[in-house]
């Protein structure tokens, strides 16, 4: 792999021969360059240019953003200031003249990969983008007549049509149920696709007690299990922390959970909720959902994490559209955790949310995210902070607590008035920025943490 | 005594009749439009008691005619009730800082809306 151009920069005139010989076999263009803003410059749009250089006292100085750099330095020589995070490679001299090519392809390489997962990642985002417009439109197009059937059915059970009889009222209440179903699902539907496009779903933490929650809905999941003869096992951890969780979400995770392992498990097998603190990461819980019988390639399993993917019609598990399970993954991420997905031949599959205790740093973080990821969060006030001195603090939501940038410390206000008490959740720098702050009357950030050493949320266990 | 005058803004024929079937029976007058001129025109007429208002409507935004009663003395205090089906998260906040004092999102759930429409305008004056 090589690049379209190869720009000489100051070379010692040794330096300059021994290079340009070693290159001139691979066909490229090698032209001079004054300096490293001339070589940017002149290299065309969207082509390679790389410029080689020496890093000696006299021409040390900064690379220019966006030209990849070949560094060629004398034996002892230490490495030059550059822009960190800037493609480079240094070479040793003197170097033969296979080293040479070596290095320039290297790097030719690893911008072009760069480049290619740049475009990928931009060419997602915009088709997530995209989807969720239609998935936006569909919404709004369906809520008005569903609006309507709400409406019409609630006026035959209350009676404004006359009383109804004792079956006619049962009938009523399954299309309400059925009716109700309808509009979960759509709105499933808007919150994946939400999801898929990169947004943070919204959801409302508070401390929340994993026992309560799970024997709240321990009655809908047997009798949802009783339909294929299939039995519910719940394994608590004695010492349970409480976690950091938005409840009807996290209701609305473990159905899906449920559901999915209600219906990809044989007739008559076992479903085991367990729950305990997560022994990989500390100050986190690990609630999993397991079935024995679950038999889904690991790779069909990735595509279910994707709404709109397509599903082979042929496959052994039946098809369905990955809503469930992106929805599972959105909701993990709101509260700062992730799925993890356990697939073993013998023992079935382990789908599982790792959520931050209470009271634990990733669960202020969740608790930051969610704040700024409320939906109308919009400047009111700019702030100065009397703790640390007049500089600018912008006031990033209109409803209390405030979330609050100041001198790059992540803050909550939790007074109404001018901030008796700010409470540090964190530096901006240990958050991934997203978007822009345009300035005292318009910042907004959605902010995630990139503690998160895994991509995307998942974690894979093979 | 005098029913209570509901004006009901919506461009969708199927939620118009549902709400004006409902509303009726429950002894509300009710007067309808389906778009933002006729809604305007409707405001300034008729005066109703409260207004339900869709967001997304032909020929004017429901937030615009919401912020014009609320420049207006003459319709300043007339309640309104945003309905809308549009999914975006932002737009209740929109919605009630124009001035709207309730917001629905469709499909709601049609006995909140019933309470919440008679909490503001018990039926008869």
């Amino acid at each position: 792999m090589t690049p379209d151009r190869i720009w000489l920069g100051r070379l010692r005139p040794m330096s300059h021969r021994r290079i340009y010989d070693a290159l001139v076999p691979l066909g490229v263009k090698i032209r001079e360059a004054p300096c490293a803003e001339t070589a940017a410059l002149l290299t065309p749009e969207g082509g390679l240019g790389i410029l080689i250089r020496e890093g000696s006292e006299e021409t040390k100085g900064p690379a220019a953003p966006g030209i990849p750099t070949l560094w060629v330095l004398e034996p002892d020589e230490p490495l030059p200031r550059t822009l960190e995070g800037q493609p480079q490679e240094f070479l040793r001299m003197p170097a033969d003249p296979a080293e040479i090519v070596h290095r320039v392809r290297a790097l030719a390489q690893a911008v072009r990969r760069e480049r290619a997962v740049e475009r990928l990642r931009a060419e997602n985002e915009q088709q997530g983008r995209l989807r969720q417009g239609i998935v936006g439109v569909i919404a709004h197009d369906l809520a008005s007549p569903l609006t309507a059937v709400l409406e019409y059915l609630e006026m035959l059970t209350d009676g404004t049509a006359g009383s109804p009889t004792e079956i006619q009222r049962k009938l009523l209440v399954e299309a309400r149920g059925a009716a109700n179903r309808v509009v979960e699902r759509v709105q499933e539907i808007v919150d994946a696709s939400r999801a898929d496009a990169g947004l943070c779903l919204p959801v409302r933490l508070a401390r929340t007690d994993l026992r309560t929650l799970l024997v709240e809905i321990e009655s809908w999941c047997v009798e949802r299990l009783r339909r294929r003869d299939q039995h519910l096992v719940v394994h608590l951890a004695a010492n349970l922390p409480p976690i950091c969780a938005d409840p009807t979400r996290l209701a609305q995770a473990l159905h899906h959970l449920v559901e999915h392992a209600h219906r990809f498990s044989p007739s008559g097998g076992t479903i085991e909720i367990e729950c305990d603190r997560d022994p990989e990461a500390t100050g986190f819980v690990h609630l999993s959902v397991a079935d024995p019988g679950s038999r889904i390639p690991p790779d069909e399993m990735a595509r279910r994490f994707d709404p709109f993917a397509e599903m082979d019609l042929d496959s052994p598990s039946r098809p369905c559209i990955g809503i469930s399970l992106a929805l599972v993954l959105a909701i993990a991420r709101a509260h700062g955790g992730r799925i993890t997905v356990a697939c073993r031949s013998r023992e079935g599959m382990r789908l599982g949310l790792r959520l931050p205790a209470w009271g634990t740093r990733a669960a202020r973080i969740a608790e930051a995210q969610a704040l700024l990821a409320a939906p109308g969060v919009l400047p009111r006030t700019a702030w100065v902070c009397r703790a640390c001195g007049p500089d600018q603090i912008l006031s990033l939501g209109a409803f209390r607590p405030w979330v609050v940038l100041c001198n790059n410390e992540v803050l909550v206000i939790c007074e109404n008035d001018p901030p008796k008490r700010l409470t540090a959740l964190g530096r901006v720098g240990d958050f991934q920025k997203e978007g822009s702050l345009d300035g005292a009357l318009q910042p907004r950030l959605l902010l995630r943490p990139i503690d998160q050493e895994l991509q995307g949320g998942v974690q894979w266990n093979r | 005594m005098e029913p209570m005058k509901v004006l009901v803004v919506d461009d969708e024929p199927d939620v118009v009749q549902a709400l004006r079937t409902r509303l009726v029976s429950r002894g509300y007058e009710v007067l309808t439009a389906q778009d933002g001129l006729e809604a305007t025109a409707r405001i300034q007429r008729e005066r109703p008691d409260l207004v339900l208002l869709d967001i997304h409507l032909p020929a004017g935004s429901g937030l615009t005619i919401c912020e014009r009663m609320r420049r207006n003395p003459a319709t300043r205090a007339i309640p309104v009730v945003a309905i809308t089906a549009d999914p975006s998260l932002e737009l209740k906040h929109r919605c009630l800082e124009s001035g709207c004092c309730a917001f629905y999102r469709k499909p709601y759930d049609p006995r909140g809306l019933m309470d919440t429409i008679a909490r503001i305008v018990p039926p008869g004056r």
